[in-house]
């Protein structure tokens, strides 16, 4: 069965290749036959070691050992080089030699199962409704997907990418809601990717999407149970990385990028209310800038006579144009998201305070910054958090300094022309084979409802594709 | 020409691609033009020319049904041989980069007039040509999925439309018929010359998705909406302006928003016209798309994107290099009678050609 | 990648030559408001109403003088560190000198034909110079000076004066059916005041009416507003104002012949909101109440009628009705030399229904 003649051949092949120091080996020999026992002492749980196989193990003799061996082992193996790849894994490996003089090899799975206890995700709090998170274990990410899915159609395949780090990947998917085209491209790019290392997800992501180039994100990130289970049962596919609490959902739509679970805990006006709330929080926090820009500068007899005044007055003293006026503050804003974001919540609030109040109210009394510009700025700040997707975010944070140069170029024709192309790359931008901007492009008024809005689950149907 | 199923258009999108080619530039000064020629009774010609529009697009489609997989450029060999069929291929895409040209340039005469009058005219065709050629490079389901969403716009311009309403004189367009039926007729003749773009479905008949009745529905309700779309709105400037008044504001959609003023936003012309541009840039975009393609059927080649950028940026050298406006007139006049040709003529001719053939047929 | 090398010059070389028609809101002094005076040898006084810049203070008022309004604008800029804008203007107003020439359209052209000026600014004939009237107000009330429309807007919504603006006025005189009524302003003492309508045949003035009669003549022409209100006699030294709830004008016209009969029939409902006594409650007293107050408009509305004829400002719209529903006999005269002859009668009837809180 195995290519070597003796335990020690096999020790030193495997001593020779693992070279590493946390290799541990234990011989063993019961009843005339000489075990050994391989396993690096990083990934396993001793205890485990000693409970599942060595107690047993000492405890039986002659046949029923080989029979011990078999029930407690998850696989036998036929070459040196698996055992390797399983000693890696957190497995310990058994290789026997029976009487005959044949070596066997066999797989137990001891590793030491260390994981984050379940908590919620920090960066997608919902108000009510569940509250388990992700974790980085993709067996325990799994198992939690399953208890919320107990579907017999809900199907999991396994790949392992990445050369150098050898990643166990998970593509999830109820087999009776996906679209067949879909899923046989989907698995047709998994099973092409050849890369070296698989540490976060935009590798994977950038590998198997339509545009890498992309200005939207083309897959969701979550780490929200609830939230893959919403989109495995909307006919998506989930995929899972190990070492990952996040999770790669596509294919994705623009609209879905903008639904958050909370939608679905809400009432279905409530609900509904909500989400046009955010798809108005786009529209401002590409175009607000700019709008405003254009109207400073080029039409401002767009601004009614009663607030004309006033505004005139705000804007006397300001140095700059108001391009660069909205540059400074924008730049400003960035600056302190970026700061505040990976500091202590303490700190991190702090640099809210200095930079909102304390700055934002310099800055208009140094005359650097008209106060209606502080306004504006802040508005679109904050319509750009609202977006539930942190990926979509940033992409809407930065689509509105090019529609602001423009509108300071060509007024609102600038703006127009800008949000035209905005809208075609929209309808032009397709996740594996399905429009990016559905149901708006091509437009299905009946999915309308359900994507702009919420609609009732009275009023649905199952959902499909 | 193989037609993909992905590539194949449904019948709503149908139904607003032809919208977005007739709607577009034309529109903000339709009125004047028809006023000028049928007063008071403009409305009614719009009406006539409606009935005229229904007419030769039902031409179109009957031409078209006779293919129902190949395109004006293919079947042309097959009806004309090869020498003239490539003769008239050449007229129609000719025809078409004219028109789209024509549109380039109304559309920088009115913006440079209205809203940005020291920019340079050539940074403002550049703005249209540059946005047209990265959406016309495109598939034709991409394009028609640009013209349902922009046809947003549409009601948008109605409700626009009905503010007026308020301060209008329903009397101004009494008595009914007072130009004589001689000014009516020319009115529609110059309403019907105006109104184009519907001709592009010899070009798409092919990608269009169901059996030829269905499509003809489709044709039938744009051209009504068309139709009444059109008269309300010159039924709406003739209710509003006094004739001597009319007769010397060449846009009077926008000279009308001009005059109103809402709470929020004062000057709505100057937000209209800047929205109303995605819908010239569609009949610009469907027009430059038709030409290109024929130029890549004429030319046996696959692929049409290379044609569109060399299409668009020709239509802007044109324009940059036209003079002032009486040559725009000029131009608009010769190519409003070279229209009739290509809607109504050439088709019209193609069908009888079919009809004779067949009759040729029957009779062996 | 060479698309987007491409993409990246023409974005710069846009970026290095653009903002072409860039004209920032701080660059600019609003005009708020303008005042066109004649000056003789064919030249205008403009007074205009512009904001200040760079000091908080209420708007200046600058009178320049040009062979026209464009010119005169012109050279009020020479007077300017920042461009006048007169985008956001809100009112012309126009010395009654220069209206009664007749040709107000030419002066306002400007108005017209530049894309940007707003054509919904009021519009108002003032008595004597509108100089004057602008800078006693600007003397006495300087804040008040951008709010002058806000005047005329409010006496429109009480059917003081009628309701036009630029616009409107040139779809009424460009109309040969209708003639045109525009607010007419004026100094008392030294307070700004609404002084009726100034009445316009074509686009020449040619007379002016009271307040009071204004009113009346808004009532006859269909127009009116959010609010009316009249004070008549009632008995002798006893005055009753009423508040005209709805009020509905049916207009006849018979041409006979060559000669034109006319017939305006006002029925109005009413609401008493001052009567000193009298008793709401008795039928018999409201029917005389009714009767006194018809007759009373009665009267009013036929010197007022004398007074439109005589001025031969068709602002009723007879002559629109004759186009639309006797175009043969429109063609046959020349309303301009009839209108002030034909026969123009008038019945009003008012209907006390409500009479406040008291009875």
């Amino acid at each position: 069965m195995i290519d070597f003649g003796s335990q020690r051949d096999l020790e030193d092949y495997i001593k020779a290749t693992l070279t590493t120091d946390d290799l541990l080996t234990k011989h063993l020999t019961i009843d005339q036959l000489n075990l050994t026992i391989y396993y690096i002492d990083t990934l396993t749980d001793i205890d485990k070691l000693n409970q599942q196989i060595l107690s047993p193990l000492l405890q039986e003799k002659g046949e029923n050992l080989l029979n011990t061996i078999h029930s407690i082992a998850s696989k036998q193996m036929d070459s040196a080089d698996q055992a390797v790849k399983y000693l890696l894994r957190g497995s310990s490996v058994i290789s026997l030699e029976e009487q005959d003089g044949q070596l066997s090899l066999w797989n137990l799975d001891t590793g030491s199962a260390f994981h984050r206890s379940i908590s919620e995700p920090v960066g997608e709090k919902i108000i009510e409704g569940g509250h388990e998170g992700l974790v980085e274990r993709l067996s325990i990410n799994l198992h939690l997907i399953r208890k919320k899915i107990t579907n017999k159609d809900l199907i999991v395949r396994y790949y392992r990418l990445g050369t150098h780090t050898d990643t166990e990947v998970a593509l999830v998917y109820i087999q009776s809601l996906v679209d067949q085209d879909v899923l046989d491209e989907v698995t047709e790019r998994l099973a092409n990717i050849e890369t070296d290392s698989v540490i976060s997800q935009a590798v994977l992501e950038e590998i198997i999407e339509d545009n890498p180039l992309s200005l939207f994100p083309m897959m969701l990130n979550t780490e929200r149970v609830d939230r893959v289970a919403a989109n495995l049962a909307e006919g998506r596919f989930a995929i899972l990385i190990d070492g990952l609490a996040s999770v790669i959902i596509l294919p994705v739509t623009f609209f879905s990028l903008y639904q958050s679970p909370d939608d679905y805990n809400a009432r279905w006006i409530n609900g509904s209310f909500i989400r046009l709330i955010r798809i108005a929080g786009f529209l401002i926090a590409t175009t607000l800038p700019a709008f405003y820009i254009s109207v400073i500068s080029f039409h401002f007899e767009l601004i009614p006579n009663e607030l004309i005044t006033s505004i005139h007055e705000s804007v006397q003293h300001i140095p700059y144009p108001p391009l660069i006026e909205a540059f400074i503050m924008e730049l400003t804003i960035e600056l302190l998201r970026e700061a505040g974001i990976r500091l202590h919540t303490a700190i991190g609030q702090s640099i809210g305070i200095v930079g909102g109040l304390v700055i934002g109210d310099a800055v208009v009394r140094a005359g650097l910054v008209s106060n209606i510009m502080i306004i504006v700025v802040a508005l679109t700040a904050i319509s750009s958090f609202v977006v539930p997707s942190n990926e979509l975010r940033l992409s809407v944070r930065i689509l509105r300094f090019p529609l602001m140069v423009l509108s300071s170029i060509f007024g609102l024709l600038g703006i127009t022309f800008g949000f035209t192309i905005l809208l075609i790359y929209l309808c032009k931008l397709e996740s594996f084979g399905k429009p990016f901007f559905y149901p708006v492009s091509p437009l299905r008024l009946r999915k309308l409802k359900d994507s702009l809005a919420r609609s009732s689950f009275t009023f649905k149907r199952y959902p499909k594709g | 020409m193989g037609t993909r199923q992905a590539d194949k258009i449904s019948r709503l999108e149908l139904f607003f691609f032809i919208l977005q080619s007739v709607i577009g530039i034309g529109i903000l000064s339709l009125p004047y033009t028809v006023f000028s020629e049928s007063k008071t009774d403009a409305w009614i010609a719009v009406l006539l020319a409606g009935i005229a529009i229904t007419i030769n697009m039902m031409i179109n489609w009957k031409l078209s049904s006779h293919f129902p997989s190949a395109n004006l450029f293919d079947f042309l060999p097959t009806l004309l041989g090869k020498y003239l069929s490539k003769a008239v291929s050449v007229g129609y895409i000719v025809y078409f980069l004219a028109v789209a040209y024509l549109v380039l340039l109304l559309f920088g005469d009115i913006i440079t007039r209205w809203v940005l009058p020291r920019t340079p005219v050539l940074a403002i065709y550049f703005l249209l040509v540059s946005t047209s050629i990265y959406l016309a490079r495109e598939s034709l389901s991409v394009i028609t999925r640009f013209c349902v969403i922009v046809s947003i716009f549409l009601p948008v311009l109605l409700i626009l439309m009905l503010v007026p309403l308020n301060s209008s004189h329903f009397i101004y367009i009494f008595p009914i018929g007072q130009t004589g039926l001689e000014a009516i007729f020319k009115g529609a003749k110059e309403t019907s010359f105006s109104i184009i773009g519907y001709e592009l479905l010899l070009v798409i008949y092919p990608f269009v998705k169901g059996n030829h009745t269905q499509i003809r529905k489709v044709i039938l309700l744009s051209s009504a909406f068309l139709t009444l779309f059109y008269t309300f709105l010159v039924f709406n400037c003739v209710i509003f302006f006094s004739s001597e008044e009319l007769e010397q504001i060449p846009e009077p959609i926008l000279y009308m928003l001009k005059s109103f003023s809402f709470r929020v936003i004062e000057r709505i012309d100057l937000l209209f016209l800047s929205i109303w541009i995605v819908t010239v840039l569609t009949t610009f975009v469907n027009y430059l798309f038709a030409a290109s393609i024929g130029i890549k059927q004429l030319f046996h080649q696959n692929d049409h994107r290379h044609f569109t950028l060399a299409a668009g940026f020709l239509c802007l050298l044109c324009a940059e290099f036209t003079g002032d406006r009486f040559l725009v007139q000029k131009i608009s006049d010769f190519l409003a009678k070279a229209s009739f040709l290509f809607v109504a003529g050439i088709p019209l001719l193609l069908l009888l050609i079919i009809y004779m053939k067949k009759l040729r047929w029957h009779g062996r | 990648m060479k698309k987007s090398y491409i993409t990246a010059i023409l974005l710069v070389v846009f970026l290095l030559t653009g903002c072409w028609d860039q004209r920032l809101l701080k660059d600019v002094r609003l005009l708020l408001g303008v005042g066109i005076d004649y000056q003789k040898g064919n030249k205008v006084i403009m007074s205009s109403v512009v904001t200040r810049n760079l000091e908080k203070k209420p708007p200046e008022l600058i009178s320049t003088t040009g062979s026209t309004p464009r010119d005169a604008r012109i050279n009020l800029q020479r007077k300017l560190i920042y461009v006048p804008d007169a985008s956001k203007n809100r009112i012309v107003m126009l010395s009654e000198a220069l209206a009664r020439k007749g040709s107000i359209l030419e002066v306002l052209d400007v108005f017209y034909r530049d894309p940007r000026s707003a054509l919904n600014a009021k519009i108002a004939i003032v008595k004597g110079k509108a100089k004057d009237f602008l800078e006693t107000q600007s003397k006495d009330n300087p804040d008040l000076t951008a709010f002058l429309d806000r005047q005329i807007v409010t006496s429109e919504a009480a059917t003081i004066v009628p309701d036009v603006d630029l616009q409107s006025i040139r779809t009424g005189i460009l109309d040969p059916g209708e003639d045109i009524m525009m607010p007419y302003m004026g100094l008392n003492k030294s307070n700004v005041e609404i002084l009726g309508g100034a009445l316009f045949h074509g686009q020449k003035l040619t007379g002016t009416l009271t307040p009071g009669e204004t009113t009346v003549a808004l009532l006859l022409a269909n127009q009116k507003n959010k609010q009316t209100t009249l004070t008549l006699p009632i008995e002798k030294g006893v005055q009753m104002t009423v508040n005209i709830l709805q009020s509905k004008r049916k207009l006849t016209i018979q041409p006979t012949g060559q000669s034109l009969k006319v017939s305006i029939d006002l029925q109005m409902n009413a609401e008493a909101i001052e009567m000193p006594f009298g008793d709401f409650s008795d039928q018999k007293t409201v029917a005389k109440f009714n009767h006194t107050l018809s007759e009373e408009i009665n009267k009013e509305a036929d010197k007022v009628i004398k007074k439109l004829q005589a001025a031969n400002c068709d602002v009723l719209g007879i002559g629109r009705q004759l186009i639309a529903h006797h175009s043969s006999y429109w063609n046959q005269i020349d309303w301009n030399k009839e209108y002030p002859k034909i026969n123009i009668t008038s019945s009003t009837t008012i209907n006390l229904t409500r009479n406040g809180i008291l009875e």
